[in-house]
């Protein structure tokens, strides 16, 4: 029993024991992480849960692990890998490593990864025994191998110099790594190899060739070149086209070109170039910074060759006279240079003296200029008198132009005509200005034609008066070849180019000098001829009477034949004497009325006609009734059309009386014998006879062409004695033969030989006979002179 | 009444054989040996799963109960004193839990602070005598009616937690 209450009292006691006992505080899952979350909130709790959310891991638990992570993957762990390892999100890791960092000075984080300093000094060893096998490592290979950036593996590699890693980094590319025994011997062979140029040599194809470190080389060639090891300097810089130049070389270089300007005192570029100064002109400066140069495009010229073509120029100019500067200078020069060069003299002497430059190299003298120009004023005053003596035309075009409408047209034609009947009269009168002057004519009248065109496009204002005359012929004075020719005939030894360029600086003025001349010629001229108005007029009616009792005395004598040869020589006889006498009015009128004409027996219908166009009303009429009648056939219609023409004139014709008319008579014999007593040619004394016979038989002047010959002789059948008569007409059929085989001859030149030689023979007697007869014929009229003299 | 963790925690208490009240000497011994068994496992139960809302001890002869029991309610944790007597006809007839601080304020409850079980849990000891002893009273009369009435005082202001 009491067993049973002591028992009791023990299981009382523990149950108060079993009270009071700790109580095993259990929360479920979701009141935890409730808790945490809670806690977290309030900041009272940090921890991190894991990924797969079974368990809370305190900040500095992963730091713990990330460290050990870190040292059992030997250093260097990417935190990627961590975060499978650790469990947590990345960002606390990250978190938690940036933290380790930044505690841990031996700890760095690179690219995301986790590196500690035993890992890097690991590193460093590997890297030293690269470096010792091969002699030089490059960053960016071990940037490659190990992938970690550069500036990292500079800096930490940068700290193991010398102490792990035995070599050197370069000190002006630091991306590369040496050995000392590298360096030595890549040192020793640049130092062998640029010892050994003596030439420009471009670094790169040294490079090329003998593999250099290009960098290295760079730095080690500086080393050697400023400590003077080398002589020599490097041109270019470090980039490809760097140039290494031997002292030796450049020493030499400079010894020549020093030389060359000694010796020659100028310098070319060209040359400069070729000895491989790639600035010449820059070179030059550097070299001679005292000395004074003159740059010209292509040299450079020193101060004595300056001072000597300045002064062989002020000779030149104050002798007048003048001087190529290229013959002074060396002939290396070119054009251009001594063009500038003379340039910069004559600029300086400009203040003195006075002078051109011509084609580029020769300085000319004004003294000189005007002595050439002066050669001229002669010429010019005979050329202006005898332009307006044989040109009217072009001084009635000028005035004519001012009305003209179709002015350059009408001009060219004009001058074609002009020249046309230039080239007539140059053949008719086979004077001395032949073809030639001809030509030139030509030339110079294309270029007046250019000339007038230029001016009226450029020289506007110069006429700025002429409204309507902007077409304004120049006379120009010579063309550009006939000045030079005078100039060459006058001006020796001077070279062609300078004639040439003097010329053309001469045409203009000369030009324009000329135009005055003729201008004071011309009028000088016509007032000349108003002041000896009288003189004039009475020399008119001189030859006008003469022409007339000509033609009085020829119609007369023409009408001792039958009708068809009456009209043969009254067309003959208009086309002479009667076109004379109508020039001779149209003369007088045009110089009446300011023009002048040369020549009247040189005026063509055209010129007749332009004349008439200028004319004034009342006299035109007449006068154009003249101008056609000279195409008639009558020269009674002529006559009364003169008569009619000289009336407005105010001419005084005299009638011939018989005195006069046995004067003219006598002295128109007198003329025709003493033609007769030169000519040897048959055809002419044959003619000249008939006439002269004519004359005696008749006592009429005739005035015949070759062609009416033989009616000539048919008419003196029977008025002459008979053997006259058969010596006349056989001379004239010799003379027939002889001029048709001259004319076959021409024909059959080729005809063959045998034929050749008998018509030689025919013509060889012919004219054995006709020099015979011919004096017996001249005879006829020559001797009989005095018995007919005495019959009279 | 009883929630289905009292009825768990209930079912893992052993079961009381002996069927005799304070009166018979020596089956009260073996009683009340038997009611210490069941309460220390209910403890140690209680205990283990962090259920723990009781102390209780007795006089020596196991007939005057007392102690404290507490509620957590907002997690304010409301304690009270609570006693009961063994009646002589236990165990026929259940124990009166009174719990004096809350007398007077709910119905539920009988003069002296007698909390009024008779709706559910007197059937259901009825039907059990003699196998529930006192292990069973806490857990299926005092534990589920501070479940109900406590919440409901605190809700009315009748009981404030003694910080405030």
């Amino acid at each position: 029993m009491a067993a049973a209450w002591e028992e009791i009292r023990q299981l009382a006691a523990d149950f108060q024991r079993a009270q009071f006992a700790e109580v095993a505080h259990r929360l479920s899952e979701r009141n935890c992480i409730e808790i945490v979350t809670k806690l977290i909130a309030e900041k009272q709790l940090e921890v991190v849960h894991t990924l797969d959310g079974k368990e809370y891991v305190t900040p500095a638990q992963i730091s713990k692990e990330i460290r050990d992570e870190l040292h059992v993957s030997g250093g260097r762990v990417n935190i990627v890998d961590l975060q499978q390892v650790i469990n947590v999100d990345l960002l606390h890791i990250e978190n938690r490593a940036n933290d380790i960092v930044k505690s841990d000075k031996g700890i760095q984080l690179v690219l995301g990864q986790l590196i500690n300093e035993s890992y890097l000094d690991q590193l460093a060893e590997e890297i030293n025994d690269k470096l010792q096998e091969t002699g030089q490592v490059t960053i960016s290979e071990l940037c490659k191998a190990y992938d970690l950036p550069g500036d990292f593996l500079l800096q930490a590699l940068s700290r193991r110099l010398g102490r792990i890693i035995h070599g050197q980094l370069d000190q002006e590319n630091r991306g590369v790594i040496f050995t000392e025994a590298f360096v030595s011997r890549h040192r020793a062979r640049i130092r062998g190899l640029f010892t050994a140029i003596t030439r420009p040599t471009p670094v790169s194809s040294l490079i090329t060739r003998y593999g250099f470190q290009e960098h290295l080389l760079y730095s080690l060639l500086e080393e050697l070149v400023n400590a003077g090891r080398l002589k020599g300097t490097v041109v270019g810089g470090r980039q490809d086209k760097a140039v290494f130049v031997p002292d030796i070389y450049s020493r030499t270089q400079n010894k020549w070109v020093d030389s060359f300007f000694k010796q020659n005192g100028y310098l070319e570029f060209d040359a400069l170039y070729r000895l491989g100064i790639p600035d010449p002109a820059g070179y030059i400066k550097k070299r001679y910074k005292s000395a004074q140069l003159l740059f010209l495009r292509a040299a450079c010229v020193g101060q004595e060759i300056v001072d000597q073509v300045e002064a062989s120029v002020e000779e030149a100019i104050s002798s007048g006279n003048w001087i190529d500067v290229a013959t002074l200078l060396p002939s290396s020069l070119s054009v251009e240079d001594v063009g500038i060069l003379l340039q910069q003299v004559m600029r300086s002497l400009n203040k003195s003296s006075s002078g051109l430059v011509f084609s580029d190299t020769i300085a000319v003298s004004e003294k000189f200029l005007s002595s050439c120009a002066d050669l001229f004023s002669d010429l010019m005053q005979q050329k202006a008198e005898k332009e307006i003596k044989n040109n009217p035309v072009n001084l009635i075009t000028e005035e004519d132009l001012k009305q003209a409408s179709s002015l350059e047209n009408s001009y060219a034609n004009k001058k074609d005509k002009k020249d046309e009947r230039r080239k007539k009269a140059a053949e008719g009168s086979g004077s001395v200005r032949g073809g030639g002057g001809g030509n030139a004519r030509e030339i110079k009248m294309k270029k007046t034609k250019k000339k007038g065109r230029k001016d009226a496009d450029s020289d506007e204002e110069s006429q700025g008066t002429a409204t309507g005359r902007n077409k304004k012929v120049e006379f120009s004075f010579m063309s550009q070849e006939e000045i030079e020719d005078v100039l060459k005939t006058h001006v020796q030894d001077c070279p062609e180019e300078l004639i040439t360029e003097i010329a053309e600086h001469l045409r203009r003025p000369l030009t324009k000098t000329y135009q005055e001349v003729v201008r004071s010629v011309f009028t000088s001229s016509t007032s000349s001829s108003g002041a000896n108005r009288r003189q004039a007029m009475k020399d008119l009616q001189e030859e006008f009477s003469n022409l007339y009792n000509n033609i009085r005395l020829f119609e007369k004598g023409a009408k001792h034949f039958t009708d068809d040869t009456q009209t043969n020589l009254a067309k003959h006889l208009l086309k002479t004497l009667c076109t004379d006498i109508t020039n001779l009015v149209f003369n007088f009128l045009a110089s009446e009325s300011m023009m002048t004409t040369e020549n009247y027996s040189t005026i063509t219908s055209e010129g007749r006609i332009k004349i008439l166009g200028k004319l004034p009303e009342d006299t035109k009429g007449p006068l154009t009734k003249l101008h056609t009648s000279l195409n008639g056939k009558s020269i009674e219609d002529f006559l009364s059309c003169l008569d009619s023409a000289v009336d407005i004139c105010g001419v005084m014709v005299k009638k011939g009386d018989k005195k006069k008319e046995r004067q003219v008579l006598f002295q128109h014999r007198q003329a025709l014998i003493e033609q007769l007593k030169v000519t040897e040619d048959p055809a002419l004394v044959l003619h000249l006879t008939s006439v002269l016979l004519f004359q005696f038989s008749t006592h009429c002047m005739l005035h015949a062409p070759g062609r009416s010959v033989p009616q000539i002789i048919n008419f003196l059948s029977g008025k002459i004695p008979e053997d006259q008569y058969s010596l006349i007409v056989k001379y004239h059929g010799l003379v027939v033969k002889q001029l048709t085989s001259q004319t076959k001859k021409t024909e059959h030149g080729d005809s063959d030989t045998k034929d050749n030689m008998e018509e030689e023979e025919g013509a060889e007697s012919i004219r054995k006979e006709l020099q015979e007869i011919t004096t017996s014929i001249k005879d006829l009229v020559l001797r009989p002179r005095k018995f007919s003299g005495t019959e009279e | 009444m009883a929630d289905a963790a009292a009825r768990r925690a209930v079912a893992e208490l052993p079961l009381l054989r002996a069927p005799a009240g304070p009166r018979d000497r020596e089956g009260w011994a073996e009683r009340l040996r038997e009611e210490y068994r069941a309460l220390i496992q209910y403890v140690e139960n209680n205990k283990r799963a962090d259920t723990d809302w009781f102390r209780l001890e007795s006089n020596p002869e196991g007939t005057r109960w007392s102690g404290r029991c507490w509620y957590i309610h907002e997690l304010l944790r409301y304690e009270f004193n609570i006693e009961f007597e063994i009646p002589v006809t236990y165990p026929g007839t259940a124990p009166e839990i009174a719990i004096p601080e809350l007398d007077g304020k709910t119905a539920k409850m009988y003069r002296g602070g007698k909390i009024c079980l008779s709706d559910h849990f007197k059937p259901l000891w009825a039907r059990n005598v003699p196998k529930f002893g006192l292990a069973h009273l806490m857990a299926l009369g005092l534990g589920p009616w501070l479940a109900v009435e406590i919440p409901d005082l605190i809700s009315k202001g009748l009981i404030q937690h003694k910080d405030k």
